[in-house]
């Protein structure tokens, strides 16, 4: 093996053994409820057993099963069983999937292993061929057989001609030396067969004896040749009465590294099965098949398959080559499309997967490209048609290694681990059941006797007791239970007492005189006797003279009885009797030695009083009796509480009695308004009739006076007729006045009223007066208005002026500028006249110098003679001309010189021309500062039309106010003089009224 | 000398005009005068014979030599000649305008020797107002001097030429030179 790669399955994993607790599956719930139904049941019989559920009735039975047990199965069982349940399940799955994946595993590495297994066994075969080509003795061979083809041309001969020709050896040279050596080899190498051929196919050497010469035609030849390896299909070799796998080797030239021919080996298919055998048998666990197959001719390489022992055999070679693909073609499909994949390296294994599933409806597939880029191969994983199947491609051949296996086996594995899971679980739920059901009855039992007999206590038993066992909080509860039921009992006592004593103070305070209080007083005094371990106690009423007598009492048989008794006890000062009303209580702890009366003490002899307790009953602040305590036996000191227990006694007593004291009280106060309200009645009668005259008129009838409540209201009415009399003579005198005077005024108001109508008229006159001021008020107003406008007007076409005005400034100062750029360019004008006269009296000067020349010339000429005649003449010509140029630049200086005069003149001109135009700018400013004032005094103008105008507006106003004031007070007028019309009417009718008056005053009987 | 490049042409073209009548040998008949204005009111003649050079001067080359009298201004220095420069229009006692100048235009005359005046000096510098040119003039042209000449001019006249309607004295240098007020030394 010369590839050995890190790979993950070369590695041997110890799949897990040491399982955990198999957890039950999750359908053992079901059974766990089917069997916790009943167990709800099972308390039955228990409680039935124990004695405080036999009193107990079967309705309060089943509450209570449904109560403290039940719930605590209810909350145990499930928190028990309910994470058993879950780690169980999840264990379950992690194993089942540790197992399906070690299955996976298996055979994938099954597969690989044989790949291995085979690409080295191929790489062996080649590995030999090749150390048998580099063989010297091989090589010569080649060698001299190359020599014999160039000799005598063989290449060109026809092959039927080479087969006759060589027919007899079937070599080219026959050389025994060689051929022994290959039968050699063939014999320690464990081959069928091995020939070589030369470069031209021609047989060189055999160890057995070959069926043809030329080889070149053949198949394995040419792909020798040409890829310089060819695997045939393996073929049943007579000769070695052998499968045989045919093995072709190019062989190179051991100088040239040339093809120099082909070597073909025959190996034994019987050694890659067993080879395949020993390699698998520690892999190959349970049901599978390892193949080794070539896809493209479906034809089956070797074969491994273990039965259901485990025990690996290896098929027969014989069967192995009549043997079908596991799978069938579909599965040679896949395998011939994987080799064709490996040849296409840029083809990634999730691309692959998708094609594959989708050209051969596989599943599950999962494919893996291992080995070296040049030399790789694929492992692929899939599912189809209920196998599992994982195949590699081999290195170097066509073929492919498959294993598969049942996918139901792997399946049956997950079976058997479910049950070993449900039998586990089972177990243990029914100890946890079983543990929960006992320590819920040891729990339970305790508590059930104490609710038991807590029911017994409040169906009334108070005598029952609760039994004290179990833990020490049920025994506390039983001890507090038992407490409870003995308070519980003290209590119903002391309410019972109660009662009692609330419907004997009930009775005395029903009771409506002393005979009906007898019977409950005296039984309620037995009972304070009782209380106080007295001999006697009593109750001494008070009359209201302040006498008194026993009225109940309660005593001791044997003692004499004081009921009945009229003690009249003279030395109870009225002194000692406030003091009672403010609670005073006489303790007596001997009566014989206190120092009473001798009367009292003859009395409390009589009755063998040895010791006394008083204390007062006061009902309403009104002394009621005395609630007196006696000991008869022997003398006793009065303790503190026995005094304030007897106070509170007569408290209650007084309380009790104080509703018959009202009764009482109200009967004799009903007698006393009876005979009150008879006085009353005939004193009242006297008095109607001594004033029935006032009824007629008569006001000098008078009535009785007497004493009480009759003679003040006699009084009132006497007082009261008094005033009336007085009144009736005012009246009769001022109604006599006022006819007097009120025909007086008659006449002044007829005047009043004559004088309030002409008022009115004149008044009426003023309104027309300021009603025509009002419209001419408003003539003015719109008269004022239009002189707005007006103004108005003028101020915009002023507005109009002032903006002309702005613009002949703005023309004006063009002009002075103007003007100013002339007089300058004047000026320069006069500067260049001025040069000019420069230049002509320079003129003038040259001329003065010509002349003088010529002069000088026509004397110099004229000195020379005859000769001079000529130049005399030129001289004098000279001569002329200047004279001629001195006149021209007289008149040029003539011309310039007035030039200059003229542009000084211009000059001048110009400037009073620009002075004249400041002036005329300023005169300009001048008119636009008065237009301003204008624009000023128009704007004042429109703003005083403005305000005259609104001011007559409001003069408008105020008249039409006035209008309407005046139209007011004309109103009014007209009013007052109806009103004083009126008034003299209504002064009429009171002189009307007055004299009735004065006649109904008259009918009064005043003197 | 500033003269424009248009004013150039404009000469040259009259140059050539005028040429032809320059160089035209016209000799005219009569004797040559040179005119003169001695004072700016009056001119006066002088034969070409009697006038050695004109020459304008500046003031300064006037060397004035104290003592003398007022006509004579002073001496100046010619040609290697000291000549004695007279003021012609006081030596011929016409009213002349003191002018201040600051040339004086100088005509140089040599006297005949047989006035008696010395080698040296027959040569002498009249100062004028104003030289004006040459004329010629016939013989028969000159006329004796009428009265309208001033008495004081008389002795100095050769005779008168009438001219434009206007009547030129010509004086005799000779005359001049040996006037009174020169001689009064």
């Amino acid at each position: 093996m010369t590839t050995t790669q890190p790979f993950p399955y070369s590695e041997n994993p110890q799949p897990g053994n040491g399982k955990p607790v198999p957890p039950p599956p999750p359908s053992f719930m079901s059974w766990i409820k089917g069997k916790s139904q009943p167990s709800g049941q099972t308390p039955r019989p228990t409680p039935e057993s124990e004695p405080e559920d036999i009193s107990t009735p079967p309705k309060e039975e089943a509450v209570k099963s449904q109560t403290l047990r039940s719930r605590l199965l209810l909350v145990l069982l499930p928190t028990t069983l309910l994470p058993l349940v879950t780690i169980s399940a999840v264990n379950y799955w992690i194993s089942q999937n540790q197992l399906q994946e070690e299955q996976e595993f298996i055979l994938e590495k099954t597969a690989f292993n044989a790949e291995e297994l085979s690409a080295s066994f191929v790489e062996e075969l080649r590995t030999d061929a090749k150390s048998l080509a580099v063989n010297p003795l091989l090589q010569q061979a080649l060698q001299s057989a190359d020599q014999e083809v160039a000799q005598k041309n063989l290449t060109q001969i026809p092959i039927e001609r080479l087969e006759e020709y060589y027919g007899g050896s079937k070599l080219l040279q026959p050389s025994t030396a060689v051929n022994v050596y290959l039968q050699n080899i063939a014999e320690t190498e464990n081959l069928a067969e091995i020939f070589v051929t030369n470069r031209d196919g021609f047989n060189v050497a055999y160890s057995n004896r070959t069926s043809d010469f030329v080889q070149n035609d053949e198949a394995w030849w040419q792909g020798a040749k040409a890829d310089g390896f060819y695997v045939e299909p393996p073929e049943y070799d007579d000769s070695a009465d052998a499968y045989v796998l045919p093995l072709s080797t190019a062989i190179q030239d051991a100088n040239t590294a040339d093809f120099a021919g082909v070597i073909k080996s025959g190996a034994s298919l019987e050694g890659l099965n067993t080879a395949l055998l020993d390699f698998l048998d520690g892999t190959m666990k349970d049901l599978k098949q390892v193949q080794i197959v070539d896809p493209f001719t479906s034809q089956i390489i070797a074969s491994v398959s273990s039965d259901a022992d485990g025990q690996v055999t290896a098929t027969p070679v014989s069967e192995v080559v009549s043997q079908a693909v596991t799978g069938g073609d579909a599965v040679a499909a896949v395998a011939v499309d994987l080799k064709e994949a490996v040849l296409d390296p840029t083809q990634t294994p999730d691309q692959l997967v998708q094609t594959l599933e989708q050209a051969h409806n596989l599943k599950k597939t999962r494919i893996e490209r291992l080995g070296t880029e040049q030399n790789g191969f694929i492992m692929a994983q899939f599912a189809l048609d209920g196998r599992t199947y994982a195949i590699a491609t081999i290195r170097d051949t066509d073929w492919v290694a498959i294993s598969s296996i049942e996918t139901a086996d792997i399946r049956s594995v997950n079976y058997f681990i479910l049950f070993e899971f449900l039998i586990i679980g089972a177990l243990m739920s029914a100890i946890a059941v079983a543990i929960v059901l006992y320590l819920s009855r040891q729990i339970s039992n305790p508590i059930n006797q104490l609710s038991a007999a807590a029911n017994q206590m409040a169906s009334g038993d108070l005598n029952v007791t609760a039994e004290a066992t179990g833990t020490v909080e049920t025994r506390q509860l039983a001890g507090t239970f038992n407490n409870l039921v003995q308070q519980v009992k003290a209590l119903l006592k002391r309410q019972q007492d109660e009662t009692e004593r609330v419907q004997l103070l009930a009775a005395i305070a029903q009771s409506k005189d002393d005979d009906d209080m007898q019977v409950p007083l005296n039984k309620h005094l037995d009972e304070i006797r009782l209380k106080l371990s007295a001999d006697r106690v009593v109750v001494y009423r008070f009359k209201p003279d302040m006498s008194g007598y026993i009225t109940g009492e309660a005593v001791v048989q044997g003692f004499p009885t004081a009921l009945g008794d009229t003690i009249s006890d003279p030395c109870i000062p009225p002194a000692l009797i406030d003091a009672y009303k403010a609670g005073r209580v006489v303790p007596t702890d001997d009566v014989m030695r206190a120092g009473f009366h001798p009367d009292h003490q003859q009395l409390m002899v009589r009755l063998q009083i040895k010791s006394n307790l008083v204390v007062p009953i006061v009902i309403a602040g009104k002394l009621f009796g005395l609630l007196v305590a006696h000991h008869c036996a022997q003398p006793h000191a009065w303790q503190t509480e026995e005094i304030n227990l007897l106070q509170a006694e007569a408290e209650q007593l007084g309380v009790s009695i104080s509703s018959l004291a009202a009764i009482e009280a109200q009967t004799l106060a009903a007698e006393e308004q009876q005979q009150r309200r008879q006085d009353l009645e005939m004193q009242l009668l006297g008095m109607m009739e001594r004033i029935e005259g006032a009824v007629e008129g008569d006001l000098t009838a008078r009535a009785q006076l007497m004493e009480g409540e009759i003679g003040i209201v006699a009084d009132l009415f006497n007082a009261v007729i008094e005033n009336l009399q007085e009144i009736a003579v005012q009246v009769r005198d001022s109604s006599g006045q006022v006819n007097q005077s009120l025909n007086k005024n008659e006449i002044a108001i007829r005047r009043l009223a004559e004088k309030a109508i002409s008022e009115a008229k004149e008044i009426q006159k003023a309104l027309g007066s300021v009603q025509s001021m009002s419209q001419a008020i408003e003539t003015i107003a719109q008269n004022a208005d239009e002189a707005s406008t007006i103004a108005n007007s003028a101020y915009a076409a002023v507005q109009e002026g002032n903006q002309a005005m702005d613009q002949t400034v703005n023309s004006i100062l063009g002009l002075r500028t103007t003007i100013g750029d002339t007089t300058k360019k004047m000026k320069r004008l006069g500067e260049s006249a001025q040069k000019i006269s420069q230049v002509v009296a320079l003129i003038d000067e040259l001329a003065l110098k010509t002349n003088l020349l010529s002069i000088n010339a026509s004397v110099e000429a004229a000195r020379a003679g005859e000769l001079g005649e000529g130049f005399t003449a030129v001289a004098e010509q000279v001569g002329t001309l200047a004279e001629q140029s001195a006149s021209a630049t007289k008149e040029i200086a003539k011309i310039v010189a007035s030039i200059q005069s003229e542009t000084q003149e211009l000059v001048e001109a110009m400037e009073t021309g620009t002075t004249q135009v400041v002036d005329s700018t300023h005169q300009v400013e001048n008119t636009k500062l008065q237009l301003t004032e204008v624009l000023h005094r128009s704007q004042e103008i429109d703003q005083l039309m403005r305000a005259i105008s609104e001011s007559t507006i409001a003069q408008a106003e105020s008249a039409q106010s006035v209008t309407t004031v005046m139209q007011a007070v004309t109103q009014a007028s007209k009013q007052r003089s109806l009103a004083s019309r009126e008034v003299a009417q209504a002064m009429q009718a009171t002189a009307q009224v007055s004299q009735k008056l004065q006649a109904s005053v008259e009918q009064f009987k005043v003197d | 000398m500033s003269a424009t490049p248009l004013t150039t042409t404009a000469s040259t073209a009259r140059l050539q005009q005028l040429l032809p009548q320059l160089f035209q040998s016209d000799t005219q008949p009569g004797d040559r005068y040179l005119k003169l204005d001695i004072s700016p009111d009056l001119s006066a003649l002088i034969a070409l014979a009697d006038v050695q050079e004109s020459v304008q001067l500046p003031t300064h080359m006037v060397t004035p030599i104290p003592n003398l009298p007022a006509c004579i201004l002073g001496v100046v220095n010619s040609r290697n000649q000291v000549l004695c420069v007279v003021d012609l229009a006081q030596v011929l006692q016409i009213p002349a305008r003191t002018v201040h100048r600051q040339h004086y235009s100088i005509v140089v005359v040599h006297l005949d020797s047989t006035t008696g005046a010395t080698e040296d000096a027959n040569l002498l510098a009249l100062t004028l107002h104003g030289i004006q040119g040459i004329i010629r003039l016939q013989p028969e042209e000159i006329e004796s001097p009428m009265s309208e000449f001033a008495a004081e001019l008389t002795p100095f006249l050769r005779g008168c030429v009438v001219r434009d309607g206007q009547s030129i004295p010509v004086l005799d240098v000779n005359a001049i030179a040996t006037a009174p007020i020169l001689n009064s030394l």
